[in-house]
């Protein structure tokens, strides 16, 4: 079993962060610090629920790019309509009434996908533009700081918090129980759920899922619906967490997070990634961005390693099939 | 014999072939956006003569329109053999920084004009050789390796982007020597060089697609890759020439936006993917490949340019209308799609349907 273990994806992805981290670590110590794990637990809260969704799209052999615009969308919406109506309870309220929309372009997203089978990437690169477009100019361009009191006193709660002479105070926000939530729900959902086996059928041979009987259409709605709910949430958690809505939050991450995700396994022809896999792919994105500046270099090469890893990682699962389809090897061969 | 059976017209199977009659002919699909650009000419001109009608104006689309037009001749070419290339702006990036970085540090103010030529030159040079790198790269990862196009490109958009910040440190190259600037902001013969480069470009394309074994075998191949290498194409081979190609376009694209704003950042255009694809998709680039003609897209830049002065024009008061173009961009893509399929799909009793399908 350790053999079998051994072999996949996510092995090797664990002992590259292994050894990263050995190498980071023997060059900065302060890499080994609670302070610095907290740093790193808090920037990966908002990115771990947005994988999350982008997961369980890319499993079902789609995509979808469009998530940092539902995220900040909604969530902008949300404390809009809030600060209109002068609102200052709990932050409960902003995630449930950011919710419903967020239900809504994804569902929107399904719908175009599904009913007229168009290409998912080039359907949610229109959906975000278009939701981008249509909050920065109809409902307002401007960040909003004056957030509703219970949004502002959620922000300084804190699970743990850690004092170290060297980095300063670093807690741990209870935001990441909604991430432990959230992954726990999705590895249930692909674990133990029927609708799991279905988004693993539906990536591996779309036609075949059909024939043996799944609601393919179905499937896709869940698909995409629950990576625009996640994206909600992960949106809310970042108007609180960095004290501000900003209606172009998170431009331009949709790359990272699906960087993240396919290093961690899943294929972006679908019908493979695993929970753990998306994690451990997240863990070494975060690694690779904060413990490059941890060592000394700076933060505009990050980029580039990135880049690096995501080719290498987009690259090993190719040849490994490649090598198993000899001599019938052709690419687009599918 | 290949060519005679290309001829042949009305089956499906060889409705996505190139007729050798040229790009723009009779297709109904070209047909349609010489219509709506005509209609929508006259209505600007109506309603906003003095602003729409003029030189100036006029001159102003047609330098804006070129970068995205020689951009989207690339994006079309990785998505007619059934890929697509999200690297192309981080390509034109990279390409202009290089181009601006040599042309900037290598010379002086007080410079003799034949060094300052030869150095432009060099410039020019090296811009196109980074282009051609990126290309190939994304060509043997896409060919070779078997590497999926969208994670491919996405890779090396990272990559590449990466690479210009790490260059740069993010601020951005300028300052570059006036005969560069020619190129940018310069006429020929009253026509904006940027759109004679654009047209030199869609000629070579549009000869390389439709009157060279090349462009014959890039339509096979986007058509049916199993099929392309059972016919005994070079599936590899041609995905990596065509990812060659683009990444020119691309780095001609960056000298051109270089030589016209006198500047190159790493992070220039990044939106401009999505208006690639849409003038891709309206100018009839099959999504799936293996169908789109050059003059399509021509046409379809047209259209778009002139919606976006549109925009511009009436939505002066409000503050960011640009954000309204992003929405129309995306909304205008959805539509476009939706309504293709809608119309290939259907045996339409309605005849002006039955028209428009019948490409």
């Amino acid at each position: 079993m350790v053999k079998q273990i051994a072999q996949t994806h996510e092995f090797l992805i664990a002992v590259t962060i292994v050894f990263l981290s050995i190498v980071i670590g023997s060059i900065n110590p302060a890499y080994f610090s609670v302070a610095n794990l907290f740093d790193m637990l808090r920037n990966v809260t908002i990115y771990g629920i947005l994988a999350m969704g982008t997961l369980v799209v890319l499993i079902s052999g789609g995509i979808d790019v469009s998530f940092p615009a539902i995220a900040a969308a909604t969530s902008y919406l949300a404390v809009k309509i809030l600060i209109a109506t002068g609102y200052q309870g709990p932050t409960w309220l902003p995630f449930l009434l950011a919710l419903p929309f967020g239900l809504l372009l994804g569902m929107l997203n399904a719908t175009i996908i599904s009913w007229f089978r168009l290409p998912a990437l080039i359907v949610t690169l229109g959906t975000a533009s278009m939701t981008y477009g249509f909050v920065l100019f109809f409902i307002g361009n401007l960040t909003l700081y004056n957030l509703p009191a219970g949004m502002v006193s959620y922000r300084t709660m804190s699970l743990m918090t850690v004092r170290d002479p060297l980095v300063g105070t670093s807690s741990l926000h209870p935001s990441v129980l909604l991430l432990g939530a959230a992954v726990l729900g999705v590895w249930i959902l692909l674990r133990f759920t029927l609708i799991g086996r279905g988004i693993y059928a539906l990536g591996g041979n779309r036609e075949a899922a059909e024939r043996s009987g799944f609601n393919v259409r179905l499937i896709e709605y869940v698909v995409y619906s629950l990576a625009g709910v996640l994206a909600s949430i992960a949106g809310v958690i970042q108007v609180v967490l960095y004290r501000n809505a900003n209606p172009a939050a998170l431009m331009g991450t949709e790359l990272d997070v699906i960087a993240a995700v396919v290093l961690g396994g899943a294929s972006i022809t679908g019908g493979r990634g695993t929970v753990i896999g998306a994690g451990l792919g997240l863990i070494l994105v975060t690694i690779l961005k904060s413990g490059l500046t941890l060592v000394g270099i700076s933060s505009e090469w990050q980029k580039v390693a990135i880049g690096i890893a995501l080719i290498l990682g987009a690259s090993i699962p190719a040849i490994r099939m490649a090598r198993r389809n000899w001599p019938m090897t052709s690419t687009l061969l599918e | 014999m290949l060519k005679g059976e290309a001829r042949k017209r009305g089956t499906r199977a060889t409705r996505s072939v190139s007729s050798p009659t040229g790009s723009l002919g009779l297709d109904p699909h070209a047909l349609f956006l010489l219509v709506l650009v005509g209609i929508l000419f006259v209505l600007m001109s109506l309603t906003m003569p003095q602003q729409f009608l003029t030189v100036a104006n006029l001159e102003s689309m047609a330098f804006q329109m070129s970068e995205i037009g020689i951009l989207t001749v690339a994006m079309a070419l990785a998505m007619l053999i059934g890929g697509i290339d999200l690297s192309v702006t981080a390509i034109a990036n990279l390409s202009s920084i290089t181009a601006g970085l040599v042309m900037v540090h290598l010379t002086k103010p007080g410079d003799p004009s034949p060094l300052v030529l030869s150095i432009v030159v060099l410039g020019i040079v090296v811009a196109i050789t980074v282009g051609l790198l990126c290309g190939l790269m994304n060509g043997l990862l896409v060919g070779r390796v078997g590497v999926p196009a969208i994670l491919a490109t996405l890779g090396t958009l990272t990559l590449y982007t990466g690479l210009a910040f790490g260059i740069t440190k993010g601020r951005p190259v300028h300052g570059v020597p006036n005969p560069v600037l020619f190129l940018g902001i310069g006429k020929f013969l009253g026509i904006p060089m940027p759109l004679v480069v654009f047209l030199v470009v869609l000629a070579f394309v549009s000869i390389a697609l439709n009157h060279t074994p090349y462009g014959f075998r890039v339509y096979l191949l986007g058509s049916n890759p199993t099929a392309a290498r059972f016919c005994g194409i070079d599936n590899p081979g041609i995905i990596l020439r065509t990812h060659l190609i683009a990444g020119l376009l691309s780095a001609i694209t960056g000298i051109v936006t270089l030589a016209r704003i006198n500047s190159a950042h790493a992070d220039y255009g990044s939106s401009y993917i999505l208006t690639t694809i849409l003038v891709a998709v309206l100018g009839g680039v099959a999504v799936t490949g293996g169908s789109g003609r050059v003059g399509g897209i021509a046409l379809a830049l047209v259209t778009l340019q002139m919606l976006s002065t549109g925009f511009n024009m009436l939505l002066l008061r409000f503050s960011g209308s640009n954000f309204f173009r992003d929405f129309a961009w995306g909304f205008l893509l959805l539509f476009v799609m939706v309504f293709s399929r809608i119309s290939q799909q259907s045996a339409p009793r309605m005849w002006w349907r039955r028209i428009l399908s019948r490409h």
